[in-house]
């Protein structure tokens, strides 16, 4: 016996549809369509970007290191300026870290150069150590992860990187350091201590000399931190 | 393999993919900078948010609502409303789609591979989907 495909009581019973839609039909989608593409694109678009962090002032700072010589904790960062997943740790979890650890002296935090990516994270890496020179590392270290875009694509070429000091006021002596390439080696001496130590991707951390890799959250560095502060 | 039937494979196709960034996205799986990455420098950029809703996101409920649409076309007593629905959603996927693809090589300057097979089966789905309208009698209302 055969059946009919069973109608929802109430609707009209009609054909198997064969027939395409009408031009008016497809002129509203297509309508729509740009309407609401347009939508999110406009509502995408005029979202704040995300303020700069917070430039590492009220923080006893030495170079690349910040916070207390004899804090119980010393978390050593190996990082590459390029590096993304870096940006989303120096621009996620370093905030915090910085408020409840490092200014209360429980974290000495050091920063080394893992300039991996390229050409520009080697010139990055110089950067930070002419900004190092007026003790301005940490202002720096911050703008360049701000102002990070695509990977040795120009973003930090030595004419950019003099643009992005220039924004935190570094002038002629940094211009002077960034020319003259005399951290070059130490760039790449950092880079080769990290990689001696055992360092195979970035960001890693150690935290009193263990090992982590990855972007960890500010509750999983506490989850690591509190109990060596006990 | 009809036209219906790779319309949902490819629709298919997309939506484990947007699925997969969506995972990356809330999983932070930009965990590590193992190598020079498009995907990283795409993900960690701020284009990879539409407002306060991850790209990733807006791509998994557009191309599950592709798929689920364009599955119902696999009965062929399905309605008109799901033709004309499939090129809509399938017209509005592949100018955003565009816009990113716009955004990826000349904003960011990196791209995603994976983005970029989205892309593609994206713009697949609407050159089906419009020869399918072709193929279709018109109506006149």
């Amino acid at each position: 016996m055969s059946r009919r495909p069973r109608q929802p009581r109430g609707t009209p019973t009609t054909p198997p549809a064969r027939g395409g839609p009408s031009r008016a039909q497809l002129a509203i989608a297509v309508a729509v369509a740009i309407l609401a593409v347009a939508a999110v694109i406009v509502i995408g678009g005029t979202q704040s970007t995300a303020p700069p962090p917070p430039v590492a002032s009220g923080l006893l700072i030495a170079g690349n290191v910040m916070g207390e010589a004899n804090a119980p904790v010393t978390i050593e960062e190996w990082a590459d300026f390029q590096c993304p997943a870096c940006r989303a740790f120096a621009l996620g979890t370093e905030p915090e870290l910085r408020t409840a650890y490092i200014a209360t002296g429980e974290v000495r935090f050091v920063f080394h150069n893992m300039a991996f990516i390229g050409q520009e994270s080697i010139w990055a890496g110089e950067a930070g150590e002419c900004a190092g020179e007026q003790n301005r590392f940490w202002d720096l270290h911050d703008r360049l992860y701000a102002s990070q875009g695509g990977e040795n694509t120009g973003t930090f070429s030595k004419p950019n990187l003099e643009k992005i000091a220039s924004s935190i006021g570094l002038g002629a002596g940094f211009n002077a350091c960034l020319e003259s390439d005399r951290y070059a080696q130490r760039v790449r001496d950092d880079t080769a201590a990290g990689q001696a130590k055992g360092v195979t991707a970035t960001p890693t951390l150690f935290v009193n000399g263990r090992k982590f890799q990855g972007v960890l959250s500010f509750d999983q560095l506490r989850a690591i931190i509190d109990p060596l502060n006990k | 393999m009809s036209g219906r039937v790779a319309i949902v494979a490819l629709a298919a196709l997309g939506t484990a993919v947007s699925a997969y960034l969506t995972w990356v996205h809330y999983s932070g799986s930009l965990a590590l900078c193992a190598g020079a990455g498009g995907c990283e420098t795409v993900q960690a950029s701020r284009y990879s948010m539409a407002g306060p809703v991850p790209v990733a996101v807006i791509g998994l409920v557009g191309l599950a609502t592709i798929t689920a649409v364009s599955a119902r076309r696999l009965d062929r007593a399905a309605p008109v409303w799901a033709l004309t629905a499939l090129f809509g959603l399938s017209l509005a996927a592949t100018l955003y789609v565009a816009y990113l693809t716009y955004v990826e090589l000349f904003v960011i300057r990196a791209v995603c591979p994976w983005c970029a097979s989205v892309a593609m089966a994206t713009v697949a789905v609407l050159v089906l989907t419009v020869s399918e309208l072709r193929a279709a009698p018109q109506t006149h209302s």
